[in-house]
Order: C-alpha cells, then sequence, then structure tokens
C-alpha cells in the first residue's frame, strides 16, 4: 500500500526532529496548566480543554504541515520517493496521513497530561466530555493539517506555503468574521449596510474551521449549545465543516500538483 | 524488446527550449550512455521519463508504458539514481533502503544492498552526517532493490571517489550481465566508455550521435593525443606502431626518443607494448583525453 509507506516515512521523519519535541513539551506543557487550574471546579476540565485546543491546535497542524510537500518538492526529496512506486496522489494523501498521526499524538499527549495533573491535584477528569473533546480536538488538527498539506502541494517552494499558512492562520483567528462585513459594506455602495444581518453571512461565519469546533464542542462537551434552531448552528454542521475541510482543499491541492511539473 | 522509446520529444520551460525532438530506442538488455556537457538536456529528458517533468510534445515510454499515465507501472520496474536528489538527515540508511523495498514490494536484506555499494557498516547511522560519495552509493543500493529491469541513473558517478566510481562500473557490469537494462548519463566521456555498449550524445536539446563506443572512439581518434619518453631510440619498432588500428599522426620528438601520437584510448596499451617491443623502458607518459568538446566537434563537423 503506497500511501501507508509514505504516511509511515512521513510520521517516522518529524518523530526524530527537534521541532516535534518542542511541539510535544508545549503540548503537555499548556494541556498540564489548564488540568491544574481546573483540578478544583469538578467538570471544567473538558470546557478549558476545548478553548485551548481551539486556540492552539490549528497553529501548531498548520506549522506541522505546511512544508510538507513543498520543502521535498523544493529539495529534492520528493525525486527520490517518486522514483519508487507511489504515484502523487498517493505522495500527497500518505503525507497527510503521516502528519495528521502525528498532529493526534500531540493532541492526545496534551489530554492525557492534562488529565493526569488534574488527577494529582485532586480533580476527578470527566472521562465522557474529555473523550469527545479529544475526538474534535483529533478531528479539528487532522482538518487543519490536511489544508497544510493540500496547500503545501499545490505551491512550488516553502516560501510560499509559509506565507499561505500564516495568512491562513490570520483569517481563521479573526479576519473571517470580518469578510461578510467587508463584502456587504462593498455591495452597499462603499456604506455601512443598513439592518440585520442576512442568513448567508451567518452561515459564512460558521464555515471557519475553529468557529465549527468551538460550535460543536460547546454543544458535545459542554451542553451548551448555540441558542437559536438554525442547521448551520449545530454540533453536527460544523462536524461536517471539518470534515469538508479535511477533504476539499487537499483534493484541490493534489490535483494542481498532479498536473505540475516538479 | 524495447526498454525506453522516445519520440520526438520536446520540452520548453517558458522562454528557454531544453529538448528540441529528442528520438532515441534503447534495447533490452544494453548499457547506454547518455553524454552531453550540462545544460544540455539529460536531466530534463531523464526526468520526463521518470514523470517529474510533462513534455511540451512527443512521449516517452518505458517497456512500452506511457511515462505520463503509467509512471506507477514504470516505477516498479526501474530503479533510480535521481539527480538533484535530497535524503531526509533524521533517518538511517536501514531506513532508507526498507523505504525501497517496501515500496517495490521487494524483499531483500538492507545490510546485503549496502554491502554491495561498498557502505560496509553505516547501516543503522542517520544519513544527514552521510558524505556526497556515501548519499550516492547509498542511492544506488536503494534503486538496486528489486531487481530493476532498467537501472535509469543520472550522472551516477558524483560525489565518487575513484573506488566508489570503479565499484559503480561493477555494478554497472553486474546488473546488464543478470539482463537488466541500464541507462545513465554523464558529462564525462571516460565515465561511459569502460561500461557502455552504445553512446547517445545530447548537445543544446538535439540528439546529435547514436553510436557503439568503438565508432565513436574512432570518430574522436585523431583528437586524442598520447606522449611516450623512453630511455632509448624507438625507431626500430616506429613501423609497426604506425601500423596498429586506429593509430596517426606517429612523431618523434626531442632528442629521438619522446614519441607522440594520435589513438584511440583503447589502443593506448597496444601502442605502449609495442614500443616496448625492443627492450626500451617507459619513462613517462603523457596523456590528453579526448575531451567531450572535441567529440562535439568531431560529430558536428561530420554533420555540417
Amino acid at each position: 500500500m503506497s500511501w501507508r509507506i509514505v504516511a509511515e516515512r512521513n510520521a517516522r521523519d518529524p518523530y526524530r526532529s527537534r521541532s516535534l519535541w518542542v511541539h510535544l513539551g508545549v503540548f503537555v506543557v499548556l494541556f498540564g496548566v489548564a488540568g491544574y487550574l481546573t483540578s478544583s471546579q469538578s467538570g471544567a476540565l473538558a470546557g478549558a480543554l476545548v478553548g485551548l485546543v481551539a486556540f492552539f491546535v490549528p497553529l501548531v497542524a498548520l506549522a506541522v504541515g505546511y512544508q510538507s510537500v513543498a520543502q521535498s518538492r523544493q529539495n529534492g526529496g520528493l525525486r527520490v520517493v517518486l522514483s519508487y512506486p507511489h504515484t502523487r496522489r498517493e505522495v500527497v494523501v500518505g503525507t497527510a496521513i503521516g502528519r495528521a498521526v502525528v498532529m493526534a499524538l500531540l493532541v492526545t499527549a496534551g489530554f492525557v497530561a492534562a488529565a493526569l495533573v488534574s488527577l494529582v491535584g485532586g480533580g476527578v477528569p470527566e472521562i465522557g466530555p474529555l473523550a469527545v473533546a479529544w475526538a474534535l480536538g483529533v478531528l479539528l488538527g487532522a482538518s487543519i493539517v490536511s489544508f497544510a498539506v493540500g496547500l503545501s502541494a499545490s505551491v512550488r517552494t516553502t516560501n510560499r506555503a509559509a506565507v499561505g499558512a500564516f495568512g491562513t492562520y490570520l483569517l481563521f483567528l479573526g479576519l473571517w468574521g470580518q469578510l461578510p462585513g467587508l463584502v456587504r459594506y462593498v455591495l452597499n455602495g462603499f456604506s455601512p449596510p443598513q439592518g440585520p444581518t442576512p442568513e448567508w453571512a451567518l452561515v459564512f461565519n460558521q464555515l471557519n474551521p475553529i468557529t465549527a469546533f468551538q460550535v460543536a464542542g460547546r454543544e458535545l462537551v459542554s451542553g451548551t449549545p448555540l441558542p437559536g434552531d438554525a442547521f448551520y448552528t449545530t454540533a453536527w454542521f460544523g462536524v461536517l465543516v471539518l470534515v469538508l475541510w479535511l477533504a476539499v482543499p487537499l483534493v484541490a491541492g493534489m490535483e494542481r500538483f498532479e498536473r505540475s511539473d516538479l | 524488446m524495447t526498454a525506453l522509446e522516445l519520440r520526438s520529444l520536446h520540452k520548453r520551460f517558458g522562454d528557454v527550449v531544453a529538448l528540441r525532438g529528442v528520438d532515441l530506442t534503447v534495447e533490452s538488455g544494453e548499457v547506454f550512455g547518455f553524454l552531453g556537457p550540462n545544460g544540455a538536456g539529460k536531466s530534463t529528458t531523464i526526468d520526463i521519463v521518470l514523470d517529474f517533468l510533462r513534455p511540451t510534445s512527443g512521449s516517452a515510454s518505458v517497456f512500452g508504458l506511457d511515462a505520463q499515465s503509467e509512471a506507477k507501472r514504470i516505477r516498479r520496474r526501474i530503479g533510480v539514481l535521481p539527480d538533484g536528489y535530497h535524503l531526509d538527515g533524521h533517518l538511517t540508511a536501514r531506513h532508507h533502503l526498507e523505504f525501497a523495498i517496501d515500496s517495490k514490494d521487494a524483499d531483500d536484506d538492507p545490510a546485503a544492498l549496502l554491502d554491495r555499494v561498498g557502505l560496509g557498516d553505516v547501516l543503522d547511522r542517520r544519513v544527514g552526517g552521510f558524505s556526497k560519495g556515501m548519499a550516492q552509493r547509498l542511492l544506488l543500493g536503494m534503486a538496486l532493490a528489486g531487481d530493476p529491469d532498467l537501472l535509469i541513473l543520472d550522472e551516477p558517478s558524483t560525489g565518487l571517489d575513484p573506488n566508489g566510481a570503479r565499484r559503480m562500473r561493477e555494478i554497472v557490469r553486474e546488473e546488464a550481465d543478470r539482463g537488466a537494462t541500464v541507462f545513465f548519463s554523464s558529462h564525462i566521456l571516460g565515465q561511459v566508455e569502460a561500461v557502455c555498449d552504445r553512446v547517445g550524445i545530447l548537445a543544446d536539446g538535439n540528439l546529435v550521435a547514436v553510436d557503439t563506443i568503438d565508432e565513436l572512439q574512432d570518430a574522436v581518434g585523431s583528437k586524442a593525443t598520447m606522449t611516450v619518453t623512453l630511455d632509448g631510440s624507438p625507431e626500430g619498432v616506429l613501423a609497426e606502431v604506425r601500423n596498429l588500428g586506429g593509430v596517426s599522426n606517429v612523431s618523434l620528438d626531442g632528442d629521438g626518443t619522446t614519441v607522440s601520437l594520435s589513438c584511440p584510448d583503447h589502443r593506448k596499451v597496444e601502442v605502449v607494448d609495442a614500443l616496448r617491443g625492443d627492450g626500451a623502458t617507459v619513462l613517462d607518459i603523457e596523456t590528453s583525453d579526448a575531451s567531450l568538446d572535441d567529440l562535439f566537434a568531431a560529430y558536428t563537423e561530420e554533420r555540417a
């Protein structure tokens, strides 16, 4: 199985590199601190970890993925891999899976550290919500890693991939919510729009993977779903959005990669 | 059976034309040397065969399989030493060899492959600390995994010391004896003439010649000169030397003990033996090899 061999190679290489240990250390410390701070409040850990994951996992996932294909294309590593019986698509998919596994291990290490610290501090970690938060965290990590690998496959150099990854982080973290307002401003003849926010703008807001993760976390982990009964405020819409982020950019990047000169 | 076939292969990068219609057929079991100066288009040609690059027009096929649409099936049957490669420094030689073996679905022993390329006991060392020559040997070992039907070696001697270069030639011969086809590129004539059945010469995106090594050497023989200094006069054997095939421009210099002549490389030993025929001792031999430039000159003059 080609994608498996490539995935293994990708999971293994960062395993031996220094940056991975730095990531791992930061995960364990940050999640451990969250476990420590919430150990006196029962039932607070899972919710706290959802907040931590939303902020921190996308950043690390972009870092884990953005160089993958572009760097190997730039330095010639790809010329070795593609000298063996693997297709370009298999290489991209295998890379995404390998890096997603690394990301999942980081998230898992963080959750284990948080739970252990919480236990030692006298808290009682709530297993059910923690497990759901963990699963959502792994899904968010996999989505962003997959996006980053797709981005990496569609550009020629690591510099461009870095610019793309940094821009993406800014977009996800803040600019996303401003885009509908900007579009409405332009549509309104460059003057501030009046009236209630249209539904398309509300839907667009929920398409941000971080928002999607937070919405799903609120409902499935903390049990406090968003008010209203619109389909796009449900946890399952959030999960669907994450799955789309996992698949669509990867396929787009893969097709571009497939058609280009290396 | 045809191992490799290029048909009217063109490749343009923006304004730069790299290949201007290359036609070439390499038969199964041949050892084929692909010669040309840097920038002639050798790597571009090989990259198209490996589907790293897509041709602007024309086609490349390996064992009848199209290089673009059936790349994976081709890669199952070939062993590649690519140019401009990068090895993952964090991984060991064993990891790299296992990647090659697993990818090929082969059952080679990593240690045995490493041994074949003369890299002894570095199996579990990270390749980050490898020299260029060691990396080159490792890649050759990887390429040998699964007994490929066709070996494609892009500038295989780069960075190799004389021992490494000799091992490389031995392996090329061993693989050819096993029945494999070998296609390798070089910009140095000396590296291909020792092992190749046929040679193709690429210059500025055109294949200017495809010939056996003997015909090639005959074509450029007049350009290779040798000067031999003896401890006595060789006049008694000069006639014999002049009669050797391919030898020309024989002249006696200095105080009558120095002979200069032109001859193809593979005649040099016979020439020296003949000069020593009546007991003279050879004090010094100087040779100037036919360079690729001479080779191109010979072929382009012939064509003009």
